[in-house]
């Protein structure tokens, strides 16, 4: 088959999902697989796409589990976030009980990356809009690190992160970085715009570490499969952690 | 600036609930600058409740796959198309493209399309589910208007078909061959088991046109959006026509 090395349960909230598989093919080697299902995050963050994703999200991770999956990723810091950070490790620990498999969220992906790359004051950078600034300022604090600083691409709707242009990830971190000179990482917020290939060029030109969410997401996954070696080309993380 | 889908996005309703080999398959095939924007829809093991659903699904996606920018969007599950009735098919995706203002086609109409362009007259048929769904196949061939010339199946449950095992597309294509000879095309069935590394080597090998449902989606949605150029390792299909 063809992820005889590992295969990966994602659930993905945008409904349409597009970044992330493509992202997660150029870092995957040989060998790994994807499984994903695709939520209920349309148009617009409410609590009900968000209780409707985590419900189908559940359904799918002992899905997942019974296809083999090694690993089940609960996808989506808001949505996980929306349970409370302080209960996911439960969740994760029930579910992983219940299936059989191991299971992660994006939340405490993210938290272990900041983490193991020595994080200490985060500017975040996030696509959908500045009325949104808050909310991921709020996310960065619940998972115990300073947000020194939040901005926005302007414009783009979840489901048309896809059209955001390649340069926009390392043009908002530059940005980011001359406005908030004290940031030592650089956290560029959703698993779903195009960020994985600007990685090394923001660590290497700025100076910082950087964490996005889709290479954290696909970094826990990977360890926690069993697939261990560096991987070059998408940052710190991946080469030394 | 340019978008990762800077030649072409191709929106793809997945009928499997998570769903794992056509999304390898299509980065296998998908030349730079082509991406995938991929809802999973509500297959599990394929009841008529979930087939329903699984309709009801696509439509809403397509219109959030157009509004995203999708190039074209597939219907995908020959199954849930044939559900429509194969004399609705076409007008179902008329009026949808009409609707939401961009290119849709159905899996069944790729792989009747793909049929016709390789000259394709007696199709033998090999797919990954149990064999008590040998009867639905051939009957799915002949509503395509192709004589069906033997079929024989993997025997995995729906939910065990990422694990098929690899080299069973090459080994049922030659034993449907052996029992078939009169045979001149191999239909693989179903976009969700590992075959598209198996085409070439069944081709050359077994002297047959190869025609695998992921490969004809692929083939149309890519030319459907303009991309047109030949692809080599993937048959007769995507390299000819």
């Amino acid at each position: 088959m063809y992820g005889y090395r590992a295969r990966i349960g994602y659930c993905s909230p945008p409904v349409v999902t597009e970044v992330f598989v493509y992202e997660f093919y150029k870092m995957a080697p040989p060998g790994v697989t994807l499984l994903l299902t695709t939520l209920e995050v349309g148009l617009e963050y409410t609590q009900q796409a968000f209780d409707g994703s985590h419900d189908r999200s559940l359904e799918a991770a002992r899905y997942m589990a019974g296809s083999g999956a090694d690993v089940v990723v609960l996808g989506g810091n808001p949505v996980n976030q929306s349970r409370g950070v302080e209960n996911l490790p439960g969740i994760c620990a029930d579910l992983a009980k219940e299936t059989g498999t191991k299971v992660v969220a994006s939340t405490l992906c993210q938290k272990e990356a900041m983490e193991k790359l020595g994080v200490k004051k985060v500017a975040s950078a996030h696509a959908s809009g500045a009325k949104h600034n808050e909310r991921h300022a709020e996310q960065m604090r619940n998972m115990g690190f300073e947000s020194v600083g939040v901005t926005s691409l302007e414009g783009h709707k979840l489901l048309g992160y896809g059209r955001i242009p390649t340069e926009a990830a390392f043009d908002i971190a530059k940005q980011l970085k001359t406005d908030y000179p004290e940031a030592d990482c650089i956290h560029l917020a959703s698993a779903h715009w195009p960020t994985a290939h600007a990685i090394d060029r923001i660590e290497a030109e700025l100076g910082v570490s950087v964490m996005n969410s889709q290479q954290a997401i696909v970094w826990k996954a990977f360890r926690s499969a069993g697939i261990t070696e560096p991987i070059e080309g998408f940052g710190r993380l991946f080469r030394e952690f | 600036m340019p978008l990762l889908g800077h030649r072409a996005r191709i929106g793809y309703c997945s009928p499997p609930f998570v769903t794992e080999t056509f999304c390898t398959e299509f980065y296998m095939m998908a030349p730079e600058g082509v991406t995938l924007l991929i809802t999973t829809l509500e297959i599990r093991t394929r009841t008529k409740e979930e087939v329903a659903a699984s309709h009801q699904r696509s439509l809403l996606a397509a219109k959030y796959m157009a509004d995203a920018g999708a190039d074209v969007v597939v219907l995908g599950g020959n199954p849930i198309n044939q559900s429509l009735g194969m004399e609705n098919i076409a007008c179902v995706t008329d009026d949808l493209a009409r609707e939401i203002g961009t290119k849709v086609i159905t899996s069944t109409a790729a792989q009747r399309e793909a049929l016709e362009t390789l000259g394709a007259k007696k199709v033998a048929q090999v797919y990954c589910y149990e064999d008590a769904e040998n009867e639905r196949h051939l009957n799915s061939m002949r509503n395509m208007g192709f004589e069906p010339a033997g079929v024989l199946s993997a025997g995995s449950d729906f939910m065990n078909i990422g694990r098929v095992d690899g080299k069973l597309a090459l080994e049922l294509s030659r034993k449907v061959k052996a029992e078939n000879p009169q045979a001149d095309t191999i239909h693989i069935g179903s976009a969700h088991w590992a075959t598209a590394h198996a085409i070439d080597q069944i081709e050359k090998e077994l002297g047959v046109s190869v025609m695998t449902s992921q490969q004809a989606i692929m083939w149309k949605a890519l030319r459907t959006a303009g991309v047109t150029e030949p692809i080599a390792g993937f048959g007769r299909l995507l390299i000819e026509f």
